[in-house]
């Protein structure tokens, strides 16, 4: 009861929820990106051998963001995290073009999963601080996001975890344009 | 059309006075059936009444067949009022406002809309009580009259309504009725027709998904040092349908608890398990042993996809205490990482509604993935109970065998001297922290994979199945989508199973509609997700060695401890070892049992007995039985030599040493004079490891034991020895002369195979009757080493011996034995004396159920002999011993045994051990022999 109150008061006073799923290659700096979210802290991190989950509200949107470790390994267990999910953050090393491919594959096997299929995909083109990394447009070709998302909502984010750069831009973007859910 | 039968029931009634039905033969695609079953004759002379008489009201009050409007022959208007109500559904809804009965329209217009089913199956339209049906009944009389009185048939159109009525009452509770059918068959598919993999099924997802989250949460953090209170630490979640903000979505709502999560951590880390793995391994199938029945202990047993961990089920009080042993058995841990005891690598609870809590370990699976396990032995060092029945055995090859089965085969573990030490050393260890945390009721699991058999019974695809709980897998939808369809086919199958998933919305939560639907496909999906034998899967075992355990002393060879030889050579099996079971403390309970069980057997032999003592007990029953083959074989060899009349006593460890000098193939040839126990021995090391009929020359030895006791060091015969001293303190409290009886018995019985060696190929024993032998010649351990010599004497007397097979053997050799007439005798003179034992009750379990089996042999036996047929059917328990004995062992350990021997360096090389299925008919004639010569006797 007290739960249905304060969702309807959410609903009026236009505080949203919305459940994350953040993942890429490992050391693409997701872990770096979600505790600089948490606490604007630039925290040194180890390979995440399983997840983080922080809960972080911005602009009157409470973001549940999940951390998922990203090693070669544990990539299948991904999928257990998908249900639920509203938004993919997807993480790239700019920097690294040579898994470019890799990510592609990966990035493609999450979204055309059932059950992502109507979430939002927001992709940091993360570590802009290091020069010549690919700018956003390469990692949009790179990643060949018009044929791959193209039943999905996307973007993609210029990013640096470390400084804290683009990232709350991107969870502007993903509160904007995430669905309503469906009224009763 | 589901209520197209309750119509047709109702129909009967309804034709008799229905003046429609003259007229209105039943081709009503409704209930056209009964109709013409029930009531041909009746509905003729049924029309000569077609004038509606108010005076059979009974008649006029059951309800006519009602009608398919569209039925052309209901064109022609019967009547009035039959035409109106035909013709102008509107109207009656329009009298629905005038008429005080509403019911009576509403049940009429439904019919004529073609909506019945709808409304009926709602319920909305049809009456509720019968209290209201009666008013309904009485008002359409009054009302009917007034108001359809277009002519004086009044009585029609009321007799519609209340005809009307009636169906639809009736309709109403056969749907009612059915549904509730429906209901209960669901139910029994719920219950028996998913079988009991299934029911687990959701308990393992649920494991799983809880084991995921959990040491994810826990592994992805920053290590750090455990601190104190990191032992007692819990943390509890609950997931479901949606997820929250700590835990994903999950198929089905349970709660979930972790303890001592970082302790485990750090456990795993110890155990050199990478995180990773762990994860993965665990959690993307499960393996269900072929034991998907609860053990003894009650718990259910996983193994995850590469068949490292086990998942097991535990008490309560093993959590408990558990816990309460964490950090003593942490510090121990860290301080022997080779330890042998079972490495715990989680502990968890897990609920789901209205469930109960299981609490599970997660644990090292000692048995490889990529090697087959002939045999299995569950090892405590106590003898009561600790026998699992070897007939049983053929139902089940693959079972757990225990103490006395080990000892009947007497088998070793064979590591030379480096291994030895260290392994006693680490016994040693595990033992004294078992024994300082109270813990007792542990045994040694040993599992042996004999390296020339290797993998070729294939033995883990055909006793394993797989399934996987996940089930998202993209290659496993499919499967679902066609069991689904499947089901669609059924007609029972409400069309609502709809296959495609609503995308699930996050924030809201389901309907109720929603979340019965979505348990109905969960239904679907768990009936079609039968777990699969593994030959049937493409997930084959791997075959390769693991390598995470490499870095273990007890795991370094291919995951197992490899049998070394005397000098160190490696050897022909691997053993695959581990203290297992150390989580019972003595308690009360284990008290009460010590107790109770001390009333009725030696205490020292009970396994519930005090920590102490029983570590004691388990050191040395363990260190007991570890020695290379040469040790046990010129152990054996000694002991032989000292049952030689005349013969010097060889101090078993020259003998050992000699054995140990010499390569076995070099061993001085036995010798076949008066060898009885020579060929004994012979036979005995020849046998050595698995075969069945470990006949018993060791045990021999022991009964004749005290008189060389002294000589006979080595440990194994200290074993030995406490056992005949054991039964022999029995033994004298019930008197010594029983002990005899069963021995000299025994003889008799085998004698005949010993005959037999004249065709050259006989002096082989019969399994199951040596092991009765086995199992009597260590009760009657206690025999006073003069009382074993009469035997003795009298056996030689009554023609060479030969009551064992390898006795037999040597007498082969010798020459043709002499015919075992008086042997035949001597095995009625047992028969005789046996009752009067039994009677007594004086026997211990164990060697009871060997004696059961032998005399019943012999009842049958006499019992034949009587009724003068070999084949004829005695006492049911007796006949169905003398047919066991006579079919072939399970199938397994035969070759294996012809494989080992063959390669192994055994002193003589006996392929005279290995019995062909068809030596089982001579049993057969033996059988009926000692039939045929039992007559004398009577």
């Amino acid at each position: 009861m007290g739960g249905q109150i304060s969702k309807m008061m959410n609903r009026i006073f236009g505080s949203k929820e919305m459940r994350l799923l953040m993942l890429g290659l490992d050391a693409a700096g997701k872990t770096t990106i979600l505790y600089k979210l948490k606490l604007d802290q630039d925290v040194t991190t180890i390979p995440t051998v399983g997840f983080n989950v922080e809960t972080v509200t911005y602009k009157n949107t409470k973001f549940n963001v999940w951390d998922v470790g990203g090693q070669d390994k544990i990539r299948p267990l991904w999928r257990h995290y998908f249900s639920g999910t509203q938004g993919l953050i997807f993480v790239i090393d700019s920097n690294d073009r040579d898994r470019m491919d890799e990510a592609r594959t990966e990035l493609t096997r999450i979204i055309q999963d059932r059950e992502m299929k109507d979430a939002l995909l927001l992709v940091f083109a993360n570590k802009q601080d290091i020069k010549g990394c690919m700018k956003p447009a390469d990692v949009s070709n790179a990643l060949k996001l018009d044929s791959v998302a193209k039943n999905h909502i996307w973007k993609v984010e210029p990013s640096c975890a470390t400084t804290g750069e683009g990232i709350f831009e991107g969870l502007a973007w993903l509160s904007s344009h995430v669905k309503t859910p469906a009224q009763k | 059309m589901t209520n197209g039968e309750s119509v047709g029931e109702s129909v009967p009634s309804t034709t008799a006075s229905s003046p429609l039905n003259a007229t209105h033969p039943p081709t009503s695609p409704i209930h056209g059936r009964s109709v013409s079953a029930a009531q041909p004759d009746r509905t003729s002379s049924d029309s000569a009444l077609n004038a509606p008489a108010g005076s059979e009201k009974h008649r006029l009050s059951s309800p006519p067949a009602f009608r398919d409007p569209k039925d052309p022959t209901l064109a022609v208007p019967i009547n009035p009022a039959i035409a109106a109500l035909q013709g102008s559904p509107y109207n009656r809804l329009q009298h629905r406002h005038t008429l005080e009965v509403p019911k009576v329209n509403t049940a009429r217009l439904s019919r004529d809309s073609q909506a019945t089913d709808d409304a009926l199956s709602t319920g909305r339209f049809s009456p509720a009580t019968p209290t209201r049906r009666r008013a309904s009944l009485t008002l359409a009389r009054r009302a009917t009259r007034s108001i359809h009185s277009q002519i004086n048939l009044d009585e029609v159109p009321q007799d519609e309504d209340a005809l009307r009525w009636a169906e639809h009452i009736r309709q109403k509770r056969a749907s009612k009725r059915k549904r509730k059918e429906d209901e209960d068959d669901e139910r029994v598919l719920v219950g028996t027709r998913v079988d009991q993999n299934h029911a687990n099924f959701v308990m393992a997802y649920n494991m799983l998904t809880g084991i995921r989250f959990t040491v994810s949460r826990c592994n992805a953090k920053v290590d750090r040092d455990l601190v104190d209170s990191d032992f007692q630490t819990s943390q509890k979640f609950s997931f479901d349908v949606t997820g929250n903000e700590l835990t994903p979505s999950a198929k089905y709502d349970f709660k979930f608890k972790d303890y001592a999560p970082w302790v485990f951590r750090h456990l795993r880390r110890i155990f050199k398990i990478d995180p990773a793995d762990y994860l993965m391994s665990l959690t993307s199938k499960y393996i269900l042993s072929e034991l998907g029945s609860p053990g003894k202990s009650g718990s259910f047993f996983y193994f995850s996809r590469d068949y490292k961990y086990i998942i097991k089920t535990i008490h309560h009080a093993e959590h408990k205490f558990l816990r309460k042993i964490l950090k003593d058995y942490y510090e121990h841990v860290q301080d022997n990482p080779n330890t042998l005891l079972s490495q715990f690598y989680g502990l968890h609870r897990m609920k789901m509604p209205y469930g109960r809590k299981t609490h599970f370990v997660v644990m090292n699976n000692l048995f490889p993935p990529h090697r087959d396990i002939h045999r299995t032995f569950d090892l405590k060092g106590s003898t009561i109970g600790r026998d699992f029945r070897e007939e049983d055995l053929k139902n089940n090859p693959r079972a757990t065998l225990k103490d006395l089965n080990w000892l009947r085969r007497d088998l070793h573990l064979e590591f030379g001297p480096t291994k030895m030490k260290n392994f006693a050393e680490q016994i040693k260890r595990d033992v004294a922290l078992l024994q300082k945390l109270k813990i007792m009721d542990y045994s040694l699991l040993v599992g042996i994979h004999d390296l020339g058999v290797g993998n070729e019974e294939n033995i883990r695809n055909k006793t394993l199945q797989v399934f996987q709980p996940g089930g998202e897998s993209p290659d496993h939808d499919p499967q679902q989508t066609q069991g689904l369809q499947q089901q669609g086919s059924d007609p029972s199958q409400r069309g609502s199973a709809s296959l495609q998933r609503v995308p699930s919305m996050l924030t809201r939560t389901p309907s109720k509609m929603e979340t019965a639907r979505k348990a109905k496909e969960l239904r679907q999906i768990i009936k079609n997700q039968k777990p699969i034998p593994m030959d049937q899967t493409v997930s084959k075992m791997p075959e390769e060695v693991l390598e995470s355990k490499k870095g273990f002393y007890f795991y370094q060879d291919d995951g197992g401890f490899r049998a070394t030889h005397e000098d160190d050579r490696p050897g022909e099996e691997i053993y695959y070892l581990g203290i297992i079971d150390c989580l019972t403390h003595y308690n009360m309970i284990k008290r009460t049992e010590h107790f109770w069980k001390g009333l009725s057997n030696p205490k020292s032999q009970i396994s519930a007995i005090p920590p102490e003592p029983y570590g004691d007990r388990f050191a040395r029953f363990i260190s007991g039985i570890t020695k290379t083959r040469e040790a046990a074989d010129a152990e054996k060899l000694a002991e032989s030599t000292n049952q030689q009349p005349g013969s010097t006593n060889i101090p078993a460890h020259e003998a050992v040493a000699h054995a140990a000098g010499v390569p076995p193939q070099q061993l001085p040839p036995l010798t076949n004079d008066g060898g009885t126990f020579n060929a004994n021995a012979n036979a005995k090391a020849s046998s050595s490891s698995k075969n069945l009929n470990s006949d018993d020359p060791r045990k021999t030895s022991t009964t004749t034991a005290p008189s060389f006791r002294s000589n006979q060091q080595s440990p194994k015969t200290e074993k030995v020895m406490e056992r005949a001293e054991r039964e022999a303190a029995k033994s004298q409290r019930k008197g010594v002369s029983e002990d005899d009886v069963p021995d000299r018995r025994l003889g008799a019985v085998r004698s005949p195979s010993a005959e037999r060696a004249g065709d050259g190929y006989a002096g082989t024993t019969l399994p199951v009757v040596e092991e009765v032998v086995g199992e009597s010649s260590a009760s009657v351990g206690g025999r006073s080493a003069g009382s074993r010599e009469r035997e003795r004497e009298r056996e030689r007397d009554a023609g060479g011996g030969g009551t064992r097979s390898p006795e037999g053997e040597a007498e082969r050799r010798r020459g043709p034995p002499p015919h075992g007439n008086r042997n035949s005798t001597g095995a009625l003179e047992t028969v005789e004396a046996t009752p009067p034992m039994r009677e007594e009750g004086e026997m211990a379990r164990r060697m009871d159920e060997g004696f059961l089996r032998n005399e019943d042999a012999l009842g049958k036996a006499r019992w034949s002999a009587g009724s003068g047929s070999g084949s004829a059917r005695g006492r049911p328990q007796s006949t169905a011993t003398v047919e066991e004995r006579q079919k072939p062992l399970p199938a397994v350990p035969a070759p294996v045994i012809a494989e080992s021997y063959t390669k192994s360096p055994s002193p003589v090389p006996a392929p005279t051990r290995f019995r062909k299925s068809g030596d089982f008919e001579d049993m057969e004639m033996r059988v009926q022999r000692v039939d045929s010569d039992s007559p004398p006797a009577h």
